[in-house]
């Protein structure tokens, strides 16, 4: 296939199916690098899957995925990590019983060079690593929440629901990424942290300016105010992409949403 | 003021530490059961009496954290100084060497299942692999038992990898009852095979002997003569601490956090998946981490006793290895080992409850999975050594 230098990441014909139900129905989509897009439909369009799909938790579907031009199919979960997709999760995977440092820590673990070596024989190596990783968390939460910096050593169930958001995209961008994938960010947050949290993806972009981003979300303020484009999703099938404003005209999208 | 405050701390930390070691001396030597409940009442009236008395409480704990190095140092010297006081009882020495065996056992399977949460049922099998190696090795082909019981624990993480690398992908039952098969089917295996010494296991295997020096001699020491079993006794101290060092050090690093990420319970599989890393390498090397400790503790025992039997490889051995970490507390070091320490010298001391001590253990495990999940001491947010406020 033709290498096009923009396109970060291609699905093609992308067909998920369970059982007989096929919940993503040849999909084409592209998303370029330092891309912010939408991603919405109606619950159960298979918005979700899509994600699952890219990621490798679903491995057997059909078409094709890739990315910088490498097909993806049939890579593990963390191998494709490995490559540069990482992501966000629908209900926050969170381990509350961990450290909030802990927890942001987990993002960048896959990268550590012989770590049980340098735990036990090369404490000064661990010593280093850790206080890298250390800063690059509270660099994080400089951004997003200078309060967090005080409780990274507190078990996560303490922290507020939208700090429990950041703390998900911090642990996300723990190792190098080249696309970002936020499954209903703001799902559970108020209005006025939904706002805030279109900031904060502003400010993500800030700093890496590179970062190809893929956002599902129910909450239209976010997306009209943090994408640039649009891809409508309805019963599996792509209805539309655009401009948030083109596809609000869109008679087909207004049916799937007010016709349901 | 503050020096004589000072002064007083430190007395305070020596008196209760020598409180301590006589109570403990006291207690194991008593044989009266009625004499041994009251000292054990007193005692607990005493602990009772001080967590009442919030001020007198945090004072002691107070003075315990001001001074670390000499709680550890008299600490240290009281309990090497263990087997003079026992020299007259030498079954307790004996005993006290099986605490460490059990405490190194049960640091293994607090890496497997404390920390990975990978259940393995069949330590029992383990244990048995590292001391029919050595057996084989040093009372047949004449291998140092040192050497065989380092080849114990290698024998230890080989036997362990063909169960764990088919199921790999499975969840944590179909590893339970695979362990649970191998240590029921080997241990009937061995009692029929006579390679292996059939039910009578293999016999007059070598002690210890460290460049000439052989365990079999007892220890002349200050005009002092300790029974020859305290060779083994400061030796498992020395392996014991080496463990718990270890075992400390790989917990509060990348290690420990990697194996919390992929635990069924304590973790996410999916999300730690998504985050790069490669579930089925660390269950491998978790789980042989944990098999290793548990081999070479098995090897241990194998010289010590000089005999190794299939009777010792059971289920019901395998599970007072995991109640061990189950009651003492996941994933904290500490507690798994006071666990170990109370279920090896809690049966000894009160063997008048002889049967009732399986109902006991069983009972509690279940209780303690009810009301307490985390076990006696709960497992803490890892802190990597920083000294925080």
């Amino acid at each position: 296939m033709e290498i096009n230098e923009e396109i970060l990441i291609n699905l093609k014909g992308l067909t998920m199916k369970f059982g007989e139900l096929k919940a993503v129905n040849n999909v084409d989509i592209n998303i370029n690098k330092n891309e912010i897009v939408g991603l919405i439909g109606p619950n159960g369009a298979g918005k979700t899957t899509i994600f699952n799909c890219i990621t490798g938790l679903y491995p057997s579907y059909e078409g094709s995925i890739y990315l910088d031009g490498e097909d993806i199919k049939g890579k593990n979960p963390w191998e494709i990590r490995r490559k540069g997709i990482t992501r966000t999760f629908q209900t926050s995977r969170i381990i509350p019983n961990l450290s909030v440092y802990d927890n942001a820590f987990i993002g960048s673990l896959a990268e550590k060079r012989g770590p049980l070596f340098s735990a036990i024989f090369n404490r000064y190596k661990f010593n280093k690593e850790l206080e890298k990783e250390i800063n690059k968390v509270n660099g994080f939460f400089e951004i997003f929440n200078k309060d967090l910096i005080n409780k990274g050593f507190t078990a996560a169930s303490e922290i507020s629901q939208i700090d429990t958001r950041r703390l998900e995209v911090v642990r996300a961008l723990m190792m190098e990424a080249k696309l970002l994938l936020l499954d209903e960010p703001t799902a559970g947050l108020t209005m006025e942290e939904s706002k805030e949290f279109i900031g904060d993806i502003y400010k993500i972009k800030e700093k890496f300016p590179e970062l190809g981003t893929i956002i599902i979300e129910h909450d239209m303020e976010v997306i009209k105010g943090a994408t640039k484009r649009v891809i409508v999703l309805n019963y599996g099938e792509k209805i539309t992409e655009g401009s948030f404003e083109e596809i609000s005209k869109n008679d087909e999208v207004k049916e799937a949403y007010l016709g349901q | 003021m503050k020096k004589v405050d000072n002064i007083i701390d430190s007395i305070a930390v020596l008196g209760i530490l020598l409180m301590f070691y006589r109570f403990f001396i006291t207690f194991l030597q008593i044989e009266n059961i009625w004499k041994l409940s009251i000292l054990v009442t007193i005692a607990f009236l005493v602990i009772l009496l001080i967590s009442r008395f919030e001020n007198i409480k945090s004072k002691i704990i107070m003075s315990f954290k001001k001074n670390r190095s000499l709680t550890y140092f008299i600490g240290l010297l009281l309990f090497l100084s263990l087997p003079f006081s026992l020299r007259q009882s030498s079954y307790w020495i004996f005993i006290l060497t099986i605490c460490w065996l059990w405490i190194i056992i049960a640091q293994g399977i607090n890496i497997q299942f404390g920390s990975a949460g990978i259940i393995n049922l069949g330590a029992a099998f383990f244990w048995g692999i590292g001391g029919y190696t050595t057996a084989i090795l040093a009372s047949r082909y004449n291998f140092n038992p040192l050497i065989g019981i380092f080849l114990g624990g290698i024998m230890a993480i080989l036997a362990g990898l063909p169960l764990i690398i088919p199921i790999l992908k499975a969840r944590g039952h179909y590893l339970a009852l695979v362990t649970l098969s191998v240590v029921v089917a080997f241990g009937h295996f061995a009692n029929n095979i006579k390679w292996l010494g059939g039910s009578q296991g293999i016999m007059n295997i070598p002690s210890v002997s460290i460049g000439g020096y052989n365990f079999l001699n007892s220890i002349k020491i200050f005009n002092f003569e300790l029974p020859p079993i305290s060779n083994y006794f400061y030796f498992a101290t020395l392996l014991g601490i080496l463990v718990l060092f270890v075992c400390h050090r790989m917990s509060n690093s990348w290690v420990g956090l990697t194996l919390n990420s992929i635990n069924e319970n304590k973790g996410d599989i999916i999300c730690s998946n998504c985050m790069g890393i490669n579930r089925a390498r660390w269950v491998v090397i978790s789980f042989s981490i944990g098999n290793f400790f548990i081999g070479i503790a098995g090897a241990f025992f194998a010289h010590m006793n000089c005999y190794v039997a299939p009777q010792d490889m059971t289920f019901y051995k395998s599970l007072l290895y995991l109640s061990a970490v189950i009651l003492g507390g996941m994933d904290n070091i500490m507690g798994v080992t006071i666990g170990a320490i109370l279920i090896v010298i809690l049966p000894e001391k009160f063997k008048v409850l002889q049967e009732y001590w399986i109902i006991i253990f069983m009972s509690s495990i279940v209780l303690m999975i009810i009301l307490r999940p985390q076990g006696l001491l709960a497992a803490k947010i890892r802190n990597y050594g920083i000294k925080r406020q």
